[in-house]
């Protein structure tokens, strides 16, 4: 094994963090001082490889031109082709993709995925266009970023107001910009596509299947059974829907929910798709759900359960809530959930969060697997698609749960040491160019 | 300051009982826009098309 020996210059140029950039260097630092990362690769990791911004006319239905910016941020791609979400809105700028590209880089590797970490989108308000626009927007886009993307060079996917036919629009687009030979061996050029093509069986539940199999794992490494455990779930999105269905096939009871509109409960329990039914019928709304009763949004996370899963957003766990929580797992289905006051409580009173970074992990895992099925032209059945999640899922949060009691580190910080641990290796195996 | 957010753009923001820290989200499941106005497009290409007509 080769040894890399460069040594820090005392004087480095510091480069400008804010934001959500800051916090991401801030968990990375963190992990870092902890595995005692070399100098050289803490500075190659501190930092983006490439960052790719296009500018590029479109033209609207009314026949004028206009143009729009996009972004793409490849963080790393010591472990394989870049990968990670492209997003449409408004506040879309290079900050936001470089924090999210790194992030997707400790994502990959913690799941012990070929990939790197990318980020990227378009600044624009997508409610302003129609689908004929954002067609045009997506084709042109995926046209300016030419060979900057590719199958094995960087594979976007869906994030914020894009999906399954953005993904088709690209894939289509990239392949049709290909000799007439190699268009469909590039279909792999984006993951996240419909079914018909090339997308995966099980793709919208493999997030929520994650988050409900590192409960189960967590459940058995600590010989607990699922059956009748009672569980609440913030958002009941793809995430919060699938994570309760799934517990609940195993036994499990939800007892309550919230989303944007409010919140309910019901001790005796709430059937999970009978609620999903209903919020069909009720704008997408959980309020007025007949078989519970509404709660006071402040009063969610002190409801009486043993398992809580925050699978909407950020900053929902913290100081203010932490003391109330009563379950003994916190599973973070969103990203962010819990706060770095809300965690240090958390683990003064014993409870246990498996963090967002695993066992959110499914939805990219699920990527990997489109990935694969199109670039070996196979076509997978949702029962296999399933036990090769679980298989990786396993793994994954073995590892993690091994490294924090031989180490006795809560999980985040395992897993984050895990997967800043498996970029370290290839670079010393590898060593650095020329 | 986090400037980087997707609330002002939700349809749900004005009544959204998840989170006060409106300024902080950068991603949510419970995140919705607007559908783009199909009948919008439809009536741009109604009035081109008036506006061929004039032409000829």
């Amino acid at each position: 094994m080769a040894t890399l020996t460069a040594e820090l210059k005392k004087k480095t140029k510091k480069v400008p963090v804010r934001g959500m950039m800051n916090n991401v260097m801030k968990q990375f630092n963190s992990a870092a001082d902890q595995i005692n990362l070399h100098p050289s690769i803490r500075k190659i990791l501190s930092i983006t490889n490439n960052e790719i911004i296009v500018n590029f006319p479109v033209k609207m239905d009314n026949g004028e031109v206009e143009i729009f910016r996009g972004y793409r941020v490849q963080h790393n791609n010591a472990l394989g082709p870049y990968k990670g979400g492209l997003r449409y809105h408004s506040t879309v700028d290079i900050d936001a993709a470089r924090a999210l590209a790194m992030w997707m880089t400790w994502k990959t590797s913690l799941a012990g995925l070929p990939y790197g970490g990318g980020k990227g989108g378009i600044q624009l308000d997508p409610s302003k266009y129609s689908q004929g626009e954002l067609e045009r927007i997506t084709r042109r886009f995926t046209f300016a970023l030419a060979d900057n993307i590719g199958p094995e060079h960087d594979i976007p996917a869906p994030d914020v107001n894009t999906n399954d036919q953005t993904m088709a629009w690209m894939a289509d687009t990239y392949m049709s910009m290909r000799p007439p030979a190699e268009r469909t061996a590039n279909q792999h050029v984006v993951t996240g596509k419909p079914a018909g093509s090339g997308g995966l069986e099980g793709r919208d539940r493999a997030t929520g299947f994650g988050v409900f199999l590192a409960i189960k794992f967590w459940a058995e490494k600590n010989n607990k059974n699922l059956k009748r455990k009672k569980f609440i779930v913030q958002g009941f999105g793809n995430v919060g829907y699938w994570a309760a269905h799934f517990l609940e096939d195993e036994g499990a009871k939800l007892v309550a929910v919230q989303d944007a509109f409010g919140s309910i409960e019901n001790q005796k329990g709430i059937v999970v798709d009978d609620l999903f039914n209903y919020t069909k019928s009720n704008k997408g709304s959980i309020i007025d759900f007949p078989d519970a009763k509404s709660l006071k949004k402040e009063d969610f996370f002190a409801t009486e359960c043993d398992i809580c899963i925050p699978a909407a957003l950020g900053n929902q766990i913290t100081a203010d809530n932490a003391t109330q929580i009563k379950a003994t797992i916190v599973a973070e289905g969103a990203n962010g959930p819990t706060n770095v006051e809300g965690e240090k409580i958390l683990l003064e009173r014993g409870i246990t969060i498996i963090p967002d970074i695993l066992c959110n992990s499914g939805g990219v895992v699920g990527s990997y697997y489109e990935w694969l099925q199109n670039r070996n032209g196979e076509l997978w059945q949702l029962d296999e698609v399933m036990a090769k999640l679980e298989k990786k899922l396993r793994e994954s949060f073995n590892k993690v749960y091994d490294y924090s009691l031989k180490k006795v580190v809560d999980m985040r910080t395992a897993a984050y040491c895990i997967a800043i641990q498996r970029i370290e290796r290839a670079y010393v195996e590898r060593g650095i160019f020329p | 300051m986090n400037h980087f957010n997707i609330c002002p753009d939700c349809m749900h923001r004005s009544y959204c009982v998840l989170t006060t820290q409106k300024d902080k989200v950068w991603s949510c499941s419970e995140f919705d826009e607007e559908v783009p106005n199909q009948y919008n497009l439809e009536t741009v290409q109604e009035q081109q098309q008036k506006k061929e007509l004039r032409l000829v």
